[in-house]
């Protein structure tokens, strides 16, 4: 998911530098030859080339490394870039797009397109002297191990007097240490102190004096153990020895070594490599030294030998990298799932919870105590399941958010403004399909933001604020919700302003007494727009309004603070998953609703409001609120006996600005819901969004409120248009 | 990084405490320079004030055992943080410095 | 707490494929566009490691470097220098400003973890 968004970054990436590319060919041939140029072409070439590598895209970074180079020769004033070499790397430009083109669709590269390749390479040849040219799948870049003979099993032998300047450059040998953990097992280590100064003040903090002697245990071979070092190599002494080493080259190892030999034979004895003998042996036979190649001693026999304690700290060692090596690799321990398989798995688990809920009824009914457990231990797993299920759609929100670096900076650069955005809490995690239809009333208020709430840099320094503007995106988790805020450090709401548009456009009463807070909300009212000039950025006719009614939608809310002067910050709640939602549960005619809890106002009897006559309308402190009946919209069946009379209740929702009454029976208050999505069948189905189980076994529809809002305003309107007419016509 | 130094008839305490690494290596050596005197005699060295230890910090710490030795006297690690012990450990100089009980 | 690492690189993909790596391997991650974006950013927080393009528009990888390691704060703060091969005399310049660490582009986001993983630990 994170690395198809970060692909699509590289796509949109990828065609920008190849117009920058083209344009950039194209000011060449109208003379304009300077370093920037030829910098800006090699550039693209370069980044497109760095970037496609890292997604694996062979085909474009195996055609476009021969155009970098013949672009890194013009850059350093080796070749010259003629009218013809030119036209070539338009072609190669244009090339490059194809390729890029066939990936973005998901094609095969076409033969014709490869033999295009081949020909524009040729063509290049005169320019790439010497250079093998191939257009072929690179070689695994993985290291063919070499030839298996240093291994064994036994530890390896590393020496180590790192160059004086390691530290300076900020390389901290416990971090080679480390890395050499990770692909083995370091059974002894000693850091010699010996090349430490006499006093104090020669003592240079900053330089290295210490010497490392380490024995590695690993199924590694040696390039992967040098490979540790690779940062270091310069002005290093690096000494490897492999298990299979032989005494006489730890002899030579110890007499190249600036400690002494007694010393660094202490260590190798410790680590059972040599023996007190082969040392005493060795270091006796220093003139005669013929001697000890004429024997050469394989370290397995010396192991095997008396030394009989490092043989098993090496079996331990290999014990352990063998368990280690069972496990999963660390890079994978992310798996890709395609989303529609989690999806499916949360909608089975829906299913599963459903008839569990059932299995628990059956049981009651039995009365039979151990079935009864096993069924409530059943419950308990089941909820475990659902929960976890539901934490596997959960992905940090970083993702989102890090796309909106491009639409702050190219909206920024549209208008001239500098923005520096801020993302805080990246890792905050919510639902998959929350992160996507939260992306556009994002997009929203960003470029609202970058719009109209960051000042002009002239403004802005007028105003003793840095000429760069910040943009902060920010999430966080809060009692079960998830809170994201998007703040400026710009102007503020002109709340003057906001003031009076409302009142204009007959919002507010002119003599109105809001506070600054209840002013700021006003934003989100349907055709409020403050800003002076309606530019083509965020003024496109939608306002703040649509933003209200994306976020309402998912359950949520969204409100605004502002300081005049100093910025703005709207904050959005939103319920974790919509998976599970707080409803209240009513029933009309003995079927069961859910209303989702967060569009409720509040309940009352019917009976007890002034009701227009032949109209489906009530008069609610003033308000007219017309309503529906569940019963009648869904055509319930008339209930079989009615024993007392039915009082019907009220039920007051709001959607956006528009409020609305749903007429039910019977009241039961507020349940947690799981929400199952309607079969696809049903789906046209209006007013209602997805059903539920509940306690007692019985099915409860989810109400789609807006949709129902809808409906009541649009019956409402007939009503009252027939009303009106049949008024007329008694008049 | 601080240090603080407390001496009585039979032994002085070096105490440090902060951050220990190649950024302070050099006001660290100066600290140390103003206390390398008089350590012919038992040293306490306490490190559980210690937050941050790298190789630098531990090269320092082994002069400054040198020092100690030059001058005749015995030092001791007496106790160490959490993270400067790992790091202790990882290097093995535990015995250099004389740090008797490890930690698990 | 986690270690932090700054990315400093004027393609956004390349950014967004490493920042999701080295997250995923525990690290917090600052992103600067170029050498001048990096040097803003270093304002004091602690940055455990840099990893930086050399070929960036406004201000090079290399001049990143040579301004980094005059600040105080950030001297001994390690470098892997991302390159293309071929580049040996970028090479020899920005192992005279500090940067001993270069990983050849195009890299793979585990070449990367790995180049890491040899210098700092999360």
């Amino acid at each position: 998911m994170s690395m198809d968004s970060a692909l699509q970054t590289f796509f949109a990436e990828a065609d920008e530098l190849l117009d920058y590319m083209e344009s950039a060919l194209l000011r060449l041939e109208q003379g304009q030859a300077d370093s920037e140029t030829l910098n800006e072409i090699f550039r693209a070439a370069h980044t497109i080339k760095g970037s496609a590598g890292l997604f694996g895209l062979h085909s474009i970074v195996g055609f476009t490394h021969f155009v970098e180079n013949v672009l890194d020769k013009a850059r350093a004033g080796d070749i010259v870039i003629d009218a013809g070499l030119q036209g070539l790397m338009l072609h190669c430009k244009d090339h490059i797009l194809t390729l890029l083109n066939d990936v973005k669709a998901g094609r095969e590269t076409s033969h014709d397109t490869m033999h295009k390749g081949e020909e524009l390479l040729q063509q290049l040849q005169p320019w790439l002297a010497g250079e093998v040219i191939a257009l072929q799948e690179p070689a695994d870049q993985s290291r063919t191990s070499q030839a298996d003979s240093d291994r064994d099993s036994g530890a390896w032998h590393i020496s180590l007097r790192l160059s004086p300047d390691v530290l300076q450059n900020g390389m901290d040998p416990l971090s080679f240490f480390r890395f050499l953990s990770g692909i083995g097992d370091i059974v002894q280590l000693a850091t010699l102190a010996d090349g430490l100064p006499q006093t104090m003040e020669e003592f240079d903090p900053e330089i290295l004096y210490l010497g490392f002697e380490i024995d590695l245990v690993t199924d590694q071979d040696r390039a992967a153990i040098e490979e540790a070092f690779c940062f270091v190599q310069d002005g290093s002494d690096i000494r490897i020895l492999p298990p299979t080493a032989k005494v006489s080259e730890y002899i030579n190892l110890i007499q190249s070594l600036p400690e002494s030999n007694q010393k660094l034979g202490e260590i190798l004895i410790k680590s059972g490599v040599l023996t007190q003998a082969n040392l005493d042996s060795a270091l006796d036979e220093q003139t005669v030294q013929a001697a000890s190649q004429s024997s050469p001693q394989m370290l397995g026999e010396i192991l095997t030998g008396k030394q009989s304690v490092p043989r098993e700290v090496v079996d331990a060692a290999l014990d352990k990298q063998k368990k280690l090596k069972e496990r999963p690799a660390q890079e994978s321990r992310f798996v890709r799932v395609d989303a529609e398989k989690l999806d499916n798995l949360i909608n089975l688990i829906g299913e599963l919870v459903i008839s569990r809920q059932r299995v628990d009824l059956l049981a009651a009914q039995t009365e039979h105590g151990p079935l009864l457990d096993a069924v409530a231990s059943l419950g308990g797993f089941t909820e475990h399941i659902r929960d976890a299920a539901l934490t596997l759609r959960m992905v940090p929100i970083g993702d989102t958010f890090q796309r909106f670096r491009r639409l702050v900076r190219d909206t920024a650069a549209e208008l001239g403004k500098s923005i520096e955005l801020k993302i805080r809490g990246a890792e905050t995690e919510l639902d998959r399909s929350m992160v996507e239809k939260l992306t556009d009333p994002l997009t929203h208020i960003v470029r609202n933001a970058i719009d109209h709430g960051i000042e002009a840099q002239a403004v802005r320094t007028g105003r003793g604020k840095s000429a760069t503007g910040t943009l902060c995106l920010s999430a966080y988790h809060d009692a079960g919700i998830i809170v994201i805020e998007v703040s400026d450090d710009g102007g503020g709401l002109d709340l003057q302003r906001i003031r009076q548009k409302a009142v204009a456009n007959g919002l507010i009463e002119d003599t109105a007494n809001l506070s600054n807070h209840d002013l700021s909300q006003l934003i989100f009212h349907p055709g409020l727009s403050t800003a002076e000039k309606v530019t083509d950025l965020s003024g496109r006719g939608v306002g703040m309004d649509v933003v209200k009614r994306n976020i309402d939608s998912l359950q949520g809310s969204v409100d605004v603070d502002s300081v005049p002067g100093e910025g703005t910050r709207l904050r959005i709640r939103l319920p974790l998953t919509l998976a599970i939602i707080d409803g209240f549960h009513v029933a009309s005619r003995n079927t069961h609703f859910i209303i989702p809890q967060n569009t409720v106002l509040e309940c009352m009897d019917l009976d007890a409001l002034t009701q227009d006559q032949g109209r489906e309308c009530v008069n609610l402190r003033g308000e007219q609120i017309p309503f529906i009946r569940l019963s009648k919209i869904f055509a319930l069946p008339e209930r079989e006996q009615v024993l007392d009379v039915v009082r019907e209740k009220l039920v007051v929702v709001q959607f956006g600005e528009t409020r609305s009454g749903i007429v039910v029976e019977d009241l039961f208050g507020e349940v947690q819901t799981v929400v199952k999505p309607l079969s696809p069948i049903f789906q046209a189905l209006q007013g209602v969004g997805g059903s539920s189980l509940l306690g007692t076994g019985d099915i409860a529809f989810i109400l789609d409120v807006p949709q129902l809002i809808e409906l009541a305003v649009r019956v409402e309107d007939r009503l009252s248009r027939a009303t009106v007419r049949s008024t007329a016509k008694e008049k | 990084m601080d240090i603080q130094r407390r001496t009585t008839a039979k032994q002085t305490t070096i105490k440090l405490s902060g951050d220990l690494t190649i950024y302070e290596a050099a006001s660290a050596k100066s600290l140390l320079l103003e206390n390398h005197k008089g350590l012919d005699r038992k040293v306490l060295l306490n490190l559980q004030q210690v937050e941050e230890l790298d190789t630098s910090g531990v090269q320092l710490l082994l002069m400054l055992q040198r020092l100690v030795q030059q001058q005749g006297g015995e030092l001791e690690t007496v106790e160490v943080s959490e993270s400067a012990g790992s790091i202790l450990q990882l290097l093995r100089c535990q015995a250099a410095l004389n740090l008797k009980e490890i930690d698990p | 707490m986690a270690k932090t690492i700054m990315i400093v690189d004027d393609s956004a993909s390349l950014r967004q494929v490493v920042s999701i790596a080295l997250k995923g391997a525990g690290y917090e991650v600052v992103e600067a566009v170029n050498g001048q974006d990096a040097l803003g950013k270093l304002d004091g927080r602690k940055i455990n490691l840099v990893v930086s393009d050399v070929n960036m528009p406004v201000m090079d990888g290399i001049s990143f470097v040579k301004e980094m390691k005059k600040m105080p704060s950030y001297k001994f703060t390690p470098v892997i220098m991302l390159t293309t091969e071929g580049s040996d005399d970028k090479k020899k310049e920005g192992q005279l400003a500090g940067a001993k660490a270069w990983i050849v582009k195009p890299f793979q986001p585990d070449q990367m973890l790995k180049a890491v993983s040899m210098l700092i630990t999360p």
